[in-house]
């Protein structure tokens, strides 16, 4: 991910075809942008289709540690999120199908790149567990250092 | 995710970004996944789609809608300028003024949106569609003097930059001397 994805992300992810009144919404994808150009643990992608980005990813991959066992590293998902006009909720069909399925699929190869076999750890919103639940990826309940968001972890792909 | 399906694609590529060649991973992805936010950071993102109206969710689809012909267009057009190593600066700077001008559009050019977007939902061949081969036109009408000037200082300084990069690579290609 580079600056320009983030600015286009904070430019067209609202609605500029319209004039609105809509305020700052807080984003704090730049301040994830720039935890991966300093820090080597922290990982941002971008899917980019049609030249503008319809889905964001940010990683960390060092520190955090399996729900099943403090010896096995695994990428923890810090932020997944996909444009507005990709999202079933909101539009009927969406623009693009199953942007939150590669970026997730993404996840987990980076998983492997990095010799985690594939675990992939993360805190779903209340409203989205639903996607994870379908994905097949082990729940383990609210977390309350996390504000009871719902944890859910992928093992390792076994052969 | 089928785990069987991932054990497979490991053992046949090594990659699972292949499954997305898959035509039956792609048949599966017709499926919609619905909300996909995770990790606290994206709660304010949640919050603001949650507080726009059904007219701002409309422009948004439009919006894509637009965007997906649009800066194909504009970096195909620009490509075309044969700008070698200034085309990533001076692309990058064309589309930042493209998003000023879409919001205040004159009347004529708001009509020829309408009916790029209504081409656009035909499905024709992009040969055939009369309206967005205008494009680059309109674009360029959309475009003031001060905003060609804004491209010519990005081309000015995406080359001054490779340039200085050559030179730094160069020096550090000097063997020191004894």
């Amino acid at each position: 991910m580079e600056q320009h994805h983030y600015d286009e992300v904070n430019t067209i992810w609202k609605p500029i075809l319209v004039a609105t009144e809509q305020a700052d919404a807080g984003w704090i994808w730049d301040y994830k942008l720039r935890q991966s150009q300093r820090d080597e643990r922290y990982e941002a992608y971008v899917l980019d289709v049609d030249g503008f980005p319809q889905g964001l990813l940010f990683i960390e991959t060092q520190w955090h540690r399996s729900h099943w066992s403090q010896r096995w590293p695994l990428v923890y998902v810090e932020a997944i999120a996909t444009a507005p006009w990709n999202r079933s909720d909101i539009e009927q069909p969406p623009w693009l199908k199953r942007v939150g399925t590669l970026l997730l699929l993404y996840a987990r190869q980076r998983s492997l790149d990095l010799g985690y076999g594939g675990r992939v750890g993360l805190h779903s919103l209340s409203g989205a567990e639903g996607f994870y639940r379908r994905q097949q990826i082990v729940e383990h309940g609210p977390d309350p250092e996390k504000d009871d968001l719902v944890y859910f972890e992928y093992n390792a792909i076994s052969a | 995710m089928d785990e069987q399906r991932l054990v497979d694609q490991l053992k046949k590529t090594g990659n699972l970004m292949d499954l997305t060649f898959d035509p039956d991973w792609l048949t599966e992805a017709a499926e919609d996944d619905g909300p996909v936010e995770a990790g606290i950071m994206t709660r304010p993102y949640h919050d603001y789609l949650k507080s726009l109206t059904h007219k701002q969710h409309r422009s948004l689809r439009l919006q894509a809608q637009l965007l997906g012909i649009l800066l194909p267009e504009l970096k195909q057009w620009i490509e075309s300028w044969g700008l070698g190593l200034s085309f990533k600066p001076v692309h990058l700077a064309a589309r930042q003024v493209l998003y000023r001008h879409l919001p205040r559009l004159a009347e004529e050019q708001g009509n020829w949106i309408t009916a790029l977007i209504n081409e656009n939902s035909q499905d024709l061949p992009i040969a055939e569609q009369a309206v967005r081969s205008q494009t680059s036109h309109v674009i360029a009408q959309m475009f003031t003097v001060e905003d060609w000037h804004e491209l010519a200082e990005a081309a000015t300084e995406g080359m001054s930059q490779t340039v200085l990069q050559i030179s730094q690579i160069a020096s550090d290609k000097i063997p020191a001397t004894a």
